[in-house]
């Protein structure tokens, strides 16, 4: 009776871990017209938050430690990309718009701020992950998908204002 | 008992019927210190040690039953 | 001339762009990354006052041949300290406790020498975050006491499948003691040896939003001198004989746990294990806590727990004399159930002054035994992340 124990636990794993396949990511090239809120509750949409500059769009949650991480790298890059004309937009996925206000509040975030509350944007985006960064160009397409802020979506907004600048 | 322990086995490994995957940007209430198994190392030694060396059965949470103090 | 003007302007705006690049720099955004850096610190100190009586002890016994007081009181101070060092995560864990007891050890027999005891362990740990799914830990631990001193290795590992609904880890650990032997009167008749291998395998799985579940086995083979050398074992002859364990000890243990978020800031955990060896221990546990927050920052914990375990199949109170017959009376391996109800109070503050986070708790507990064992338990910690 004991011998079957470990092959029925593993069974017990196996299933669970394939009991549902996670979907594969897909790349979107342009943002959907998914309405969201203002931290004030006004109802706008990202593109309109965006205002045809090249952006970097992060998403994350109040509950997120590795998105807590970043909050200091995204302050500086808001900073800095805005002296070239480019924005960082952060939208708060899954929660009220209260409860998002309230945390902005007391950790003093000074870069623009969203909210998504029912994940519309975030599974409209095929994101399923926070923190998610997007890099976004002057056309509203979607040019890089990754995790955290990294050097790889820094890279990426340094070739969507590389391109801007050639497009001029 | 033997068949009792063999329903629980068969049990759970019909479970996976109903597991879920929660996607990673929905695990606000998981990401609650509270529901963690490991919340606080230092009182999980504190139980460990103590239920180990007054009860003779002990084991199962990832640490040696038994051996390490004078206290068997 | 007009292609001399196009190439000045062509390299000013190259240049502008070099400038304005070096702002937007991995560096300038990102930080320095990696390097040494102390992430928490854990303080948690708890006071066990314990009464009863048993055959380990031959303190204030009424008659050479009755069980002695287990009156004992130990301070456990407990420091851990975690670092980070880019994909490496160390914890530095040092536990202390200082026995004061009727009766620590057999030295008690003819003197009060060693009515205090002291104990500490230094174990030190270290964890490579090998990627996203996947820790490798190895761990060394250095245990002293008097008179017992033990040694321990042990590798640990975890994978998540599944996007981190499902969690494996495995253990394994070697822990290596030696000790010195006494017999009933005190005497020190040389040393002895134990090791004990221990390893352990679960699975933790998301079962919902709101709900985990956990599954695991420990088996753990402990070969040499089991017994701590001068137990007392009352004889069918009226007199007090030595302890005689077996050599050999292989204990199982299956544990089942889940956590469910409840509605109402509330969380409620559930404990069982069942727990098998080859010395004729047959042991149910079972513990319920439920946490209930008031509040943000602060939070309440009542916790059950009940054990109910089977005696070694050599236990006896009456044991028969001949030599070589395996005999124990120790209470902790006889029959009993044993009940233990508590409370805590927490609070966790968040980004207090520079700290990351301020977490404090102070809790009370009451374990008691059929077998005439009770404990109070007391205990406060303060935690620290930066």
């Amino acid at each position: 009776m004991f011998r079957r124990i470990p092959f029925l636990a593993l069974l017990f794993v196996a299933a669970c871990a394939t009991s549902a396949p996670v979907a594969k990511l897909r790349q979107p090239t342009t943002l959907p017209p998914i309405e969201l809120l203002t931290l004030e509750g006004q109802p706008t949409n990202l593109t309109a938050a965006l205002g045809g500059r090249v952006a970097v769009v992060s998403l994350w949650a109040t509950w997120c430690e590795a998105c807590a991480a970043e909050f200091d790298a995204l302050s500086r890059l808001s900073e800095r990309a805005g002296a070239r004309g480019a924005t960082v937009v952060a939208i708060a996925v899954g929660e009220k718009r209260d409860t998002v206000a309230a945390f902005v509040a007391r950790r003093g975030l000074r870069y623009p701020q969203l909210v998504d509350e029912e994940f519309k944007l975030a599974d409209a985006l095929q994101q399923k992950r926070v923190p998610a960064t997007l890099v976004v160009d002057r056309e509203g397409r979607v040019t890089f998908v990754g995790g955290a802020l990294d050097e790889q979506a820094l890279a990426a907004l340094r070739a969507a204002l590389d391109a801007q600048v050639a497009a001029r | 008992m033997k068949r009792a322990l063999l329903f629980v086995a068969l049990s759970l490994s019909l479970l996976p019927a109903g597991c879920a995957i929660v996607p990673q940007n929905r695990r606000g209430k998981l990401a609650d210190p509270l529901l963690s198994f490991d919340e606080d190392p230092l009182e999980a030694h504190k139980k460990s040690k103590f239920y180990s060396t007054r009860e003779g059965a002990a084991g199962g949470d990832g640490a040696p039953a038994g051996g390490g103090c004078g206290c068997q | 001339m007009k292609q001399l003007f196009c190439s000045l302007l062509a390299l000013a705006l190259c240049a502008t762009q070099a400038r304005a690049d070096d702002s937007l720099s991995d560096e300038a955004i990102l930080g320095t990354r990696g390097g040494f850096r102390i992430e928490s610190m854990r303080l948690r100190f708890t006071h066990f006052d314990q009464e009863g009586h048993g055959y380990q002890s031959q303190a204030d016994r009424p008659s050479p041949s009755s069980p002695g007081s287990e009156w004992l009181q130990v301070e456990q101070p407990q420091l851990e300290v975690v670092a980070q060092q880019g994909k490496f995560t160390h914890r530095l864990w040092v536990p202390i406790d200082v026995v004061s007891a009727a009766s620590p050890d057999a030295l008690d027999a003819v003197s009060t020498a060693s009515r205090t005891n002291e104990a500490a362990s230094f174990d030190l740990s270290s964890t490579y975050h090998a990627n996203p799914v996947t820790d490798v830990t190895l761990r060394a631990a250095f245990h002293l006491e008097e008179p017992f001193r033990s040694w321990t290795l042990g590798v640990a590992g975890s994978r998540s499948f599944a996007d981190g609904n499902t969690t494996i880890a495995a253990s394994l650990n070697q822990v290596f003691d030696w000790l010195d032997r006494f017999n009933l009167f005190g005497t020190r008749l040389g040393r002895r040896y134990r090791s004990s291998t221990n390893a352990n395998l679960s699975v933790t799985q998301l079962l919902s939003p709101t709900t985990v579940g956990y599954l695991g086995y420990g088996v753990t083979v402990q070969i040499g001198e089991l017994s701590n050398t001068w137990n007392a074992v009352p004889l069918d002859s009226g007199e007090l004989g030595l302890e005689v364990l077996p050599g050999l000890r292989h204990r199982h243990a299956f544990v089942g746990r889940i956590a469910q978020a409840l509605p109402w800031k509330a969380v409620l955990k559930g404990f069982y294990r069942f727990y098998v060896d080859n010395w004729g221990i047959l042991a149910h546990t079972l513990e319920a806590q439920l946490y209930q927050r008031l509040g943000r920052q602060f939070y309440l914990r009542a916790n059950y727990r009940f054990h109910v375990q089977t005696a070694a199949s050599f236990f006896s109170l009456s044991a028969p004399a001949a030599d070589g017959a395996l005999r124990t009376a120790d209470s902790d391996l006889a029959a009993f159930d044993a009940q233990t109800v508590g409370i805590l109070a927490g609070l966790d503050l968040k980004f207090v002054r520079r700290l990351q986070g301020l977490h404090l708790d102070v809790g009370y507990e009451r374990y008691f035994r059929t077998n005439d064992l009770r404990v109070n338990i007391y205990t406060c910690s303060a935690g620290f992340r930066f």
